[in-house]
C-alpha cells in the first residue's frame, strides 16, 4: 500500500491518495478522517502546514503516513501565449506568413509545432471558437497590425472576444524590446506605439507590460509602464540567469524542475524605477514556456500531473495562492491539453484550481489577496552579456539614429514654431521611429539575428538614419533662413541639441573650430575660420586645459600617462597602459548550453593585447583647435589604427579606434583603460538612470565560468562612487545592495538608494541571502539590515575581506561576513534617507578592521557612441567592447536563397570589413556627478550641428530654456501622436516637452519657448492630465504640455508605392504613413481596410491587369467609414492566346500602397539580379555607378551595406519595374577609408532575392 | 546497432541509414542539412522518429486486427501540408500510410447535437443561416476536428507506451540532447 498526502481538495476535504491497496481505505488521525478508493477526502481541522501522523486500513492491510495539511483556494491561471520574435534566426517575412512553406533554408530549425504569426492568431481565434472555456492572450504589434489590415473580417469576432473577457492584449508596448540598449526614448515610443494601436485602434485595454523573452531590463521600464497607464509587468528575465531559478537550461533536465526556493522575494513583486513610480510585476521562475510542457505530454492525466508538479514549487514563491502559469512558447498553436485540464481537473478537484485565465485576472486575484508587494529596485541585468556587442555595427547605428532623430525632431518643432512656419514632417519623424522600435526588439538590437535578418534590419536603420538626417538638415536650413541676413561675413551657425550652454568642436565646410558657449537648446553664429591643419612634431606627448598624454611606441602606441592637470593626478595605475586593445578567443557557442551570439565566451585571459609588439608607426600632430597622436599596428586578427584628440577648450579625450581588415572567428576585441581609484565602483547610465554595476568577471574561462558580469551602458560607464558609508573617518563607496527585513521601510530605505543609483534587492532574514552566481545574474556589495527592534543602534559591519577579493568567478558571497552589513533600526531608516537624499552618503559610527580601502573621491569614464559592452575589472582596469565575430548558430543562418556571405565567405556575424569605434576618456575629482559624466555622455552622443547661413550680423539665441540644470530636454515634439492611434495628423497648438532629472533631487522644472508659453501642465507618458504639479521626483522622468498661441502645421505626405503586405519585404513596420488604408488583391476579389479610427476613408482602387487581360470593375470606388473595411468581387479575363511569362494583376490606392496577385497560368521568373562592377576602389571626391540589372517586374530595392557606407550612396532604396537600376556612390570629404561591401535586396511582390555583394573600398 | 525499440521490435541504424540514403538520392537531396551537421543528425533523429511510429502503427494495425500494411514505401513528406502543418509531419506521414488505421481508432468519435448546436450558437458572424441549414457543415467540421485530436493523442500515448529510443537517437527537439539547436 502506498500513501500519499497531496494537496488536492474535494469540496473542503484534502485528498491523501492510496494505491495498491486491495478494496476500500479508512484514514485516520488527530482530527483527521476519511473514506474512499484510491483518491480518499479526508476532514482534517489543523492549519495548513501541520504535519499529523495517519493510519490507513485497506483490505485488511494498515498503512502510516504523515498527512501535512494543505491550504485550499490555489487557482493555477493557465494562460495561453506564443512568444513572438518577428525577426530572429529567421525572417520577418518567415515568421508573419511563410515559414511554414516547404524549400526554404533554415526549415530544420523548425519545431514541428511551430507556425507563422498569421496562422497562430488565426488557430488561437479557432480554438477559442471551437470551445468557449479558451481564454489568450495577444501581443506584439509585428504580427497584430498585419493581421488586423489583412484579415478584416475578423475584426468583429476579437473585439467579441476583448468584450467578453476571453482575450486580452498584453504588452501596451510595439513589441519586447531590449530597453538596456536603447535610448529611454525609443522605449517611451515603444509604449506609445503599442498603447495606441492596441487601445486606440482595436479597442483593447492593455494593462501588463508582457516582456517575456526581454534580455534584461532599464531600470526606468516600470516607471514608465506605470507613467504609460499600465499596472503590472511579466516577463521571465533578470534578477536571475538566463532560464531562472529552477532551469539551467530550456527545460527541465533529468532531474527535473529546480526549487524556486533560492529566490530572495516572491514571484508577485512591487518593480520600482528610480523615481519610486512601478508596477506590480510576476516573475515566471520557471520561464515563460512552463506550462507548455503540457502539450508534450501522452495522455491528460500526464499532463494534469505535470501542471500539479510544477504548482507544488511554483506555489513556494507566489505571494498568493495564484500562480500564473504561462501555457506556450516560441511560435506555439493552443496547446494539446489546456481545455481538456480546465474542464476534467475542477470538475474533480475544488482545489487547486486549474483554468484558462488572463493575465488580468491572475492580477486581480494577486490585489485582491494582499497589498504591500515586496519592493524590488534591483537592477535587472545582465542577461545574455553577447547582445552587447554581437553584430556591433548595427548598435552604432541605433545610437547614431537615435540622437539624430531626436535632434531632428525636436529642431523640426521649433522650426515649425518658428517664423517661417515650417510644416513638421509628421509621416517622416514617425516612419524613423518605428524602425528604431523595430529594431529595438530583442532579437534585433541584441545582435542574435542571422546574417539575412542583419542585412534586413539594416534597411530599417538605413531609412530611420536617412529620414531623420533629411528632417533635421531642413529644419536647420528653414530656422537659418529665419534669421536677419545683411552685411558681413559669412557665417556659420551652430546649434547645440543639449538643453544646457555648450563649448565643443564642430566641422563645417571642412574646417574644424571650437565653437564657444553655445546657447542650448539654440544657436550661435560664427565667422566661418580659416584652415585649420594639423603639423606633425616631435615627442609622444599631447596636451591640453585638462589633460597631458604620452603614448608608448615599444607598446604598440598604448598610453603610457595620461595626466588631470587640474588635479595634478595620474589616471592610469602604476606601469600599466591605456587604450589597450585586447583580442579573446571565445567559445563559439557555450560548450553546455550551446548558445553563441548572445553570450559572450572568452576561453580566458586575452590572447594578445596591441601592447605585446611595438606599433608600426606613432604620429603627433598640432594645430590651432588641439593636438592628437595616431597610432598604427596589429593585433591579432586586425590592423588598427588610433587618433588620440586632445582638442582645445574641451575637457575630454577623444579617441577614434578604427580596425582594419577584421578577420576574426570568434575573437572578442575590447578596449582597456585601467584606471586605479582606491574603493571606487563601477557605475553606468542606463536608460536616463545612473545606477551602480558590479565589477566584471572576463578575464575566465566562459565553459566552467559563464558570467563575466559584462553590462550594457547607455551613454557612458565609470569608475566611480555613486554613493557612500562613512563609518567614522572611514568611507566606503556602495553600489548595489541588499535590504535584509525592514517591511514598508525597506521601501523607503531601497527607493532613497536607488535616486542615489544603489539599486537593491529587497529580501527577508529568514530567507535566502542574495549574492550567489549559481542564482542570480548579478552581485551586491553591501548588506543593509533593518532591525525591527526600536533600541538597536547603526552599526557598520565591515567584510571580512576585500571586496574586490571575494568577487571572484562563480563568486557565492551569501556568507554573513562575506559583504559588509550596514544594521540599522526601522526606526532609523528615516534619518539614514534623508542622509543619502542631501549628501549620498549614510554615516555610522567608526568600525574597526575595515579590509576596504579608503575611497578616493575621483572618477574615470569612458563615453561611447553606440558600443554599450562594458566591464570594470576588480583591479579597475575599465573595458569597453568593441567587437565580436561569433560564428555559433545562428551565425550564417539564411533563408531566401542562394545564401550570402561578406565578400571574404565569412558569415556577416564575424563582421569582416572595416569598423570604426568613436569613445572619449572623462575623468575629474568627485563623483560621476562632479565629473560631468552625464553632460558629456550627452555631448559625445549629440555632436553640435553647423550650417552655412548668408552673411548677416552675429546672433545667439536660446530657443527652448530647461532649468534647473540637472534636467535633461530629451524630446520635444508636437502634441500627440496621431499616426500610433489611427489618427490623421493635423496642426496643433501645443507642444510636448519630455525631460528627466539627472542628479537624483527633485526639481521644479520650467520649460520656455520663443513664443510665449500660454499653458504649462504636467502630463504622463500618454500625454494626459496628471493631478501633480511640475515638480519632478528625483530621477524622474516627465512630460510637459506646452501651449503656445500658434498652430504647427502638418506636412502633407506625397504618395509614395508601398508593397501592402510589406512583411514579405522583410521591411520593418508598416511602410511611411504607418499604412491606415490597405488593399489586398487575389484572382477574384479585392479587400480595402481601414485602421483610421476617427475619419473615413473615400477614394479608387486603381486595377491593372496584364497586357491584353480585361479585369471587370477596371476600378474601384470605396467610401469607408472608420475603422471600416470592403471587399469587391472582380473577374479577370484572359486574351484568347495569352502570352508566357509572369500574369500579374495590381491594385493601387491613390497613397501609393499596392498589391499585386499573380494570376492563374502565369509563371513567374525566379527574381535575380546582379549588382556591378564587382568591386570599387575610391578616392575621397570620387565618384561612381553600381548597376542591377533585374527583371523583376515589381521590384522595390534596398542597397544594403554597413552603416559606415551610408554617406557613400544617398539613395540607397528605390522601386523600380523590370529594368536596370544605378546607384550614385560619391566619397565626401573626410570619408574614413576603409573597405565594405554593398548588396542589394530585390524584393519583387513577396519574392526576395539578394544579390553576391560588391566590395567597395575607399583609399586612405 | 540499435535506434530505437518498438515494444520488442528493434529499428536498426541499419534502417535508417538506408532510409536516409534514399532521401539523399532522391529530389530534395539539395535541401537537406550535410550529415557532418548538428541539423544533418536531427534529421536522422527525426526518421527514427518516423519509423517509429509507423512501426507503432503497424504493430497497433495487428492488435486491431487490420490486415498487414501493403509493401509501400511510406511517403518522406507529409501528403497535405495544411493538415499536416496542424497534425505534425510524423502523424501526418503516418496518417498517409495507413488511413485505415485512422478510421478504426477514430470510428468511435462523435460529437454530440448539444456541441454541434452550441458552436452553431457561439460563432453565428459565420453561421448567419437558421441552424438546420448549417447543422450538418458544423458537425462535419466539429468531427473532422475531433477525429483529428483523437486520432494524433492515441498515436502520441501509443508511441509513449511502446517506443524506446537510444542514445544518439533521442527526439530531435529534445533539448538534452547534443546537437538540439535552440534557443534563448
Amino acid at each position: 500500500m502506498r500513501i500519499e498526502s497531496t494537496e488536492l481538495f474535494i469540496g473542503d476535504r484534502q485528498v491523501v491518495r492510496v494505491s495498491d491497496a486491495d478494496g476500500p481505505a479508512t484514514v485516520r488521525g488527530d482530527g483527521v478522517f476519511g473514506e474512499g478508493t484510491g483518491e480518499v477526502p479526508v476532514s482534517v481541522d489543523a492549519p495548513p502546514g501541520t504535519v499529523i501522523p495517519i493510519t490507513v486500513e485497506a483490505g485488511g492491510a494498515t498503512g502510516h503516513a504523515d498527512l501535512v495539511v494543505a491550504e485550499p483556494g490555489w487557482t493555477v491561471w493557465m494562460v495561453s501565449h506564443f512568444h513572438y520574435d518577428p525577426v530572429w534566426w529567421n525572417t520577418q517575412a518567415a515568421y508573419t506568413a511563410t515559414w511554414d512553406q516547404p524549400g526554404l533554408l533554415g526549415g530544420e530549425f523548425r519545431g514541428d509545432f511551430q507556425r507563422t504569426g498569421f496562422e497562430l492568431v488565426r488557430l488561437h481565434l479557432e480554438t477559442a471558437r471551437l470551445h468557449p472555456e479558451y481564454k489568450f492572450v495577444l501581443a506584439e504589434l509585428d504580427y497584430l497590425k498585419p493581421y488586423w489590415d489583412a484579415f478584416p473580417q475578423d475584426r468583429a469576432y476579437i473585439r467579441r472576444l476583448l468584450a467578453e473577457g476571453r482575450l486580452e492584449l498584453v504588452g501596451g508596448t510595439y513589441n519586447e524590446p531590449n530597453t538596456n540598449l536603447t535610448l529611454a526614448e525609443t522605449t517611451i515610443r515603444n509604449f506609445r506605439y503599442g498603447i495606441g494601436f492596441q487601445r486606440d485602434v482595436v479597442g483593447g485595454d492593455p494593462r501588463t507590460a508582457w516582456q517575456l523573452d526581454a534580455f534584461g531590463h532599464d531600470p526606468n521600464f516600470p516607471g514608465l509602464a506605470a507613467a504609460a497607464g499600465l499596472d503590472s509587468s511579466s516577463w521571465a528575465r533578470g534578477p536571475f540567469h538566463q532560464w531562472g531559478p529552477m532551469l539551467t537550461t530550456y527545460t527541465p533536465g533529468e532531474r527535473g524542475w529546480g526549487d524556486p526556493s533560492t529566490m530572495q522575494f516572491d514571484a508577485e513583486f512591487e518593480w520600482l524605477s528610480p523615481n519610486g513610480l512601478g508596477v506590480l510585476t510576476h516573475y515566471m521562475p520557471a520561464h515563460y514556456s512552463a506550462g507548455w510542457h503540457i502539450d508534450g505530454q501522452p495522455t491528460l492525466q500526464a499532463a494534469e500531473d505535470n501542471i500539479y508538479r510544477l504548482f507544488l514549487l511554483l506555489k513556494k514563491v507566489a505571494r498568493t495562492r495564484n500562480i500564473l502559469l504561462p501555457v506556450g512558447t516560441d511560435y506555439s498553436p493552443p496547446a494539446k491539453w489546456v481545455v481538456d485540464i480546465h474542464r476534467d481537473w475542477n470538475a474533480r478537484y475544488t482545489w487547486p484550481r486549474f483554468v484558462c485565465g488572463l493575465p488580468r485576472e491572475f492580477f486581480a486575484a494577486v490585489r485582491a489577496q494582499a497589498s504591500g508587494f515586496s519592493p524590488q529596485t534591483r537592477d535587472m541585468n545582465p542577461i545574455y552579456t553577447g547582445k552587447d556587442v554581437s553584430f556591433i555595427d548595427t548598435k552604432q547605428a541605433q545610437r547614431h539614429t537615435e540622437a539624430l532623430l531626436t535632434d531632428a525632431e525636436m529642431f523640426a518643432t521649433l522650426a515649425a514654431l518658428g517664423v517661417l512656419q515650417k510644416a513638421f514632417p509628421h509621416e517622416r519623424i514617425d516612419m524613423a521611429w518605428r524602425q528604431l522600435v523595430f529594431g529595438a526588439h530583442h532579437d534585433g538590437i541584441t545582435g542574435s539575428e542571422s546574417d539575412q535578418v542583419y542585412l534586413d534590419l539594416l534597411t530599417g536603420w538605413r531609412q530611420a538614419h536617412d529620414l531623420a538626417s533629411g528632417v533635421l538638415d531642413e529644419s536647420l536650413d528653414a530656422l537659418v533662413a529665419g534669421l536677419p541676413s545683411g552685411d558681413g561675413p559669412r557665417r556659420v551657425v551652430v546649434f547645440n541639441p543639449s538643453s544646457w550652454t555648450r563649448t565643443d568642436i564642430v566641422r563645417a565646410e571642412g574646417v574644424q573650430f571650437l565653437a564657444t558657449d553655445v546657447p542650448g537648446v539654440g544657436y550661435k553664429t560664427f565667422e566661418l575660420p580659416t584652415v585649420d591643419g594639423w603639423t606633425a612634431r616631435e615627442g609622444l606627448t599631447i596636451e591640453n586645459e585638462a589633460f597631458r598624454l604620452t603614448v608608448d611606441p615599444a607598446r604598440g602606441g598604448t598610453v603610457s600617462s595620461m595626466v588631470d592637470l587640474a588635479a595634478g593626478r595620474e589616471l592610469l595605475a602604476a606601469g600599466r597602459v591605456g587604450n589597450e586593445l585586447l583580442v579573446y578567443d571565445e567559445y563559439p557557442a557555450h560548450p553546455e548550453v550551446h548558445e553563441g551570439p548572445w553570450h559572450l565566451l572568452p576561453k580566458g585571459p586575452p590572447a594578445v593585447g596591441s601592447a605585446d609588439a611595438p606599433a608600426l608607426s606613432v604620429t603627433v600632430e598640432a594645430g590651432p583647435v588641439g593636438e592628437r597622436v595616431t597610432v598604427t599596428g596589429a593585433v591579432g586578427p586586425a590592423r588598427y589604427t588610433q587618433i588620440l584628440t586632445l582638442w582645445r577648450g574641451v575637457p575630454r579625450l577623444d579617441v577614434r579606434t578604427r580596425l582594419d581588415e577584421f578577420a576574426g572567428a570568434d575573437h572578442l576585441v575590447r578596449v582597456r583603460w585601467p584606471a586605479a581609484i582606491p574603493g571606487a565602483l563601477p557605475v553606468s547610465e542606463v536608460g536616463n538612470a545612473v545606477v551602480g554595476r558590479g565589477f566584471g568577471l572576463i578575464d575566465t574561462d566562459a565553459g566552467p565560468a559563464p558570467w563575466t558580469l559584462d553590462n550594457p551602458a547607455q551613454h557612458w560607464f565609470a569608475l566611480s562612487s555613486t554613493a557612500r558609508v562613512r563609518a567614522g573617518g572611514h568611507t566606503r563607496a556602495i553600489g548595489v545592495a541588499e535590504i535584509i527585513g525592514g517591511g514598508p521601510a525597506a521601501r523607503d530605505l531601497a527607493l532613497a538608494l536607488v535616486r542615489r543609483g544603489v539599486t537593491a534587492t529587497c529580501s527577508s532574514a529568514e530567507g535566502p541571502r542574495y549574492g550567489s552566481l549559481a542564482v542570480d545574474s548579478n552581485l551586491p556589495d553591501v548588506r543593509f539590515r533593518i532591525e525591527d527592534a526600536p533600541d538597536v543602534p547603526r552599526r557598520w559591519l565591515p567584510a571580512e575581506r576585500p571586496l574586490t577579493e571575494v568577487w571572484t568567478p562563480n563568486a557565492d558571497l551569501t556568507g554573513p561576513r562575506d559583504l559588509p552589513v550596514l544594521v540599522l533600526a526601522a526606526a532609523e531608516v528615516a534619518a539614514v534617507c534623508a542622509e543619502l537624499a542631501q549628501t549620498g552618503a549614510i554615516t555610522a559610527p567608526a568600525a574597526d578592521g575595515d579590509p576596504d580601502p579608503q575611497l578616493e573621491d575621483y572618477t574615470v569614464g569612458i563615453v561611447n557612441r553606440g558600443m554599450p559592452g562594458f566591464a570594470v575589472d576588480p583591479g579597475g582596469a575599465l573595458h569597453l567592447s568593441l567587437i565580436r565575430s561569433c560564428t555559433g548558430w545562428p551565425s550564417g543562418v539564411w533563408i531566401d536563397p542562394p545564401r550570402r556571405t561578406a565578400p571574404d565567405g565569412s558569415t556577416f556575424q564575424q563582421q569582416h570589413w572595416t569598423h570604426e569605434f568613436d569613445y572619449a576618456i572623462v575623468a575629474g575629482a568627485g563623483d560621476w556627478r562632479a565629473a560631468g559624466l552625464v553632460a558629456a555622455g550627452h555631448a559625445v552622443n549629440h555632436p553640435l550641428h553647423a550650417r552655412l547661413a548668408p552673411p548677416g550680423p552675429p546672433a545667439e539665441e536660446r530657443l527652448v530654456t530647461v532649468s534647473p540644470s540637472t534636467v535633461v530636454l530629451t524630446a520635444l515634439k508636437p502634441a500627440g501622436d496621431p499616426l500610433a492611434s489611427g489618427r490623421v495628423p493635423g496642426p496643433v497648438s501645443s507642444i510636448l516637452a519630455r525631460y528627466y532629472e539627472s542628479a537624483g533631487s527633485p526639481a521644479d522644472v520650467h520649460i520656455g519657448l520663443p513664443t510665449p508659453v500660454l499653458s504649462a501642465r504636467a502630463v504622463d507618458l500618454l500625454e494626459r492630465d496628471r493631478l501633480d504639479s511640475s515638480t519632478l521626483d528625483g530621477a524622474g522622468i516627465g512630460q510637459m504640455l506646452l501651449g503656445v498661441g500658434r498652430s504647427l502645421p502638418a506636412a502633407v505626405a506625397a504618395p509614395q508605392a508601398a508593397y501592402s503586405r510589406y512583411w514579405l519585404h522583410n521591411t520593418g513596420p508598416a511602410p511611411i504613413g504607418n499604412m491606415p488604408l490597405s488593399v489586398f488583391v487575389d484572382p477574384d476579389r479585392v479587400t480595402v481596410s481601414s485602421s483610421l479610427v476617427d475619419a473615413g476613408a473615400t477614394g479608387t482602387v486603381e486595377l491593372t491587369p496584364p497586357d491584353g487581360w480585361t479585369v471587370s470593375p477596371p476600378s474601384l470606388d470605396f467610401d469607408l467609414p472608420p475603422g471600416g473595411h470592403a471587399e469587391f468581387p472582380i473577374a479577370v479575363t484572359p486574351p484568347a492566346d495569352p502570352a508566357p511569362g509572369p500574369h500579374r494583376l495590381r491594385a493601387a490606392l491613390p497613397s501609393g500602397v499596392y498589391d499585386v496577385a499573380r494570376l492563374p497560368g502565369g509563371v513567374d521568373e525566379a527574381v535575380s539580379g546582379t549588382l556591378s562592377p564587382p568591386a570599387l576602389r575610391l578616392r575621397r571626391g570620387d565618384t561612381a555607378v553600381l548597376r542591377l540589372d533585374t527583371s523583376a517586374p515589381d521590384a522595390e530595392v534596398h542597397l544594403i551595406g554597413p552603416w559606415h557606407t551610408w554617406e557613400l550612396v544617398r539613395t540607397p532604396a528605390v522601386h523600380a519595374g523590370g529594368s536596370t537600376v544605378e546607384f550614385a556612390v560619391r566619397v565626401p570629404e573626410g570619408h574614413p577609408p576603409g573597405t565594405w561591401w554593398l548588396l542589394a535586396r530585390i524584393a519583387d511582390a513577396g519574392a526576395l532575392f539578394y544579390t553576391e555583394p560588391v566590395t567597395v573600398t575607399v583609399e586612405p | 546497432m540499435i535506434a530505437a525499440l518498438v515494444g520488442d521490435v528493434p529499428i536498426t541504424v541499419a534502417d535508417v541509414d538506408a532510409r536516409l540514403a534514399g532521401m539523399r538520392a532522391g529530389p530534395l537531396a539539395a535541401r537537406l542539412p550535410h550529415p557532418g551537421s548538428a541539423e544533418g543528425r536531427n534529421l536522422r533523429r527525426w526518421l527514427v522518429q518516423l519509423l517509429a511510429a509507423t512501426a507503432v502503427v503497424e504493430q497497433e494495425a495487428r492488435d486491431l486486427g487490420l490486415p498487414a500494411a501493403p509493401p509501400a514505401e511510406p511517403p518522406t513528406l507529409p501528403p497535405t501540408l495544411p493538415r499536416a502543418l496542424r497534425l505534425g509531419g510524423v502523424v501526418a506521414a503516418v496518417l498517409a500510410a495507413r488511413p485505415d488505421v485512422y478510421a478504426a481508432v477514430t470510428a468511435d468519435v462523435t460529437v454530440g447535437e448539444e456541441r454541434v448546436r452550441d458552436y452553431w450558437d457561439r460563432n453565428r458572424d459565420r453561421h448567419h443561416e437558421p441552424y438546420a441549414q448549417c447543422r450538418d457543415a458544423i458537425a462535419a467540421l466539429l468531427l473532422r476536428e475531433a477525429r483529428d485530436r483523437h486520432f494524433t493523442r492515441w498515436l502520441d500515448e501509443r508511441c509513449a507506451a511502446r517506443v524506446r529510443l537510444m542514445p544518439g537517437f533521442e527526439h530531435p527537439g529534445d533539448p538534452a540532447q547534443p546537437d538540439y539547436t535552440h534557443h534563448h
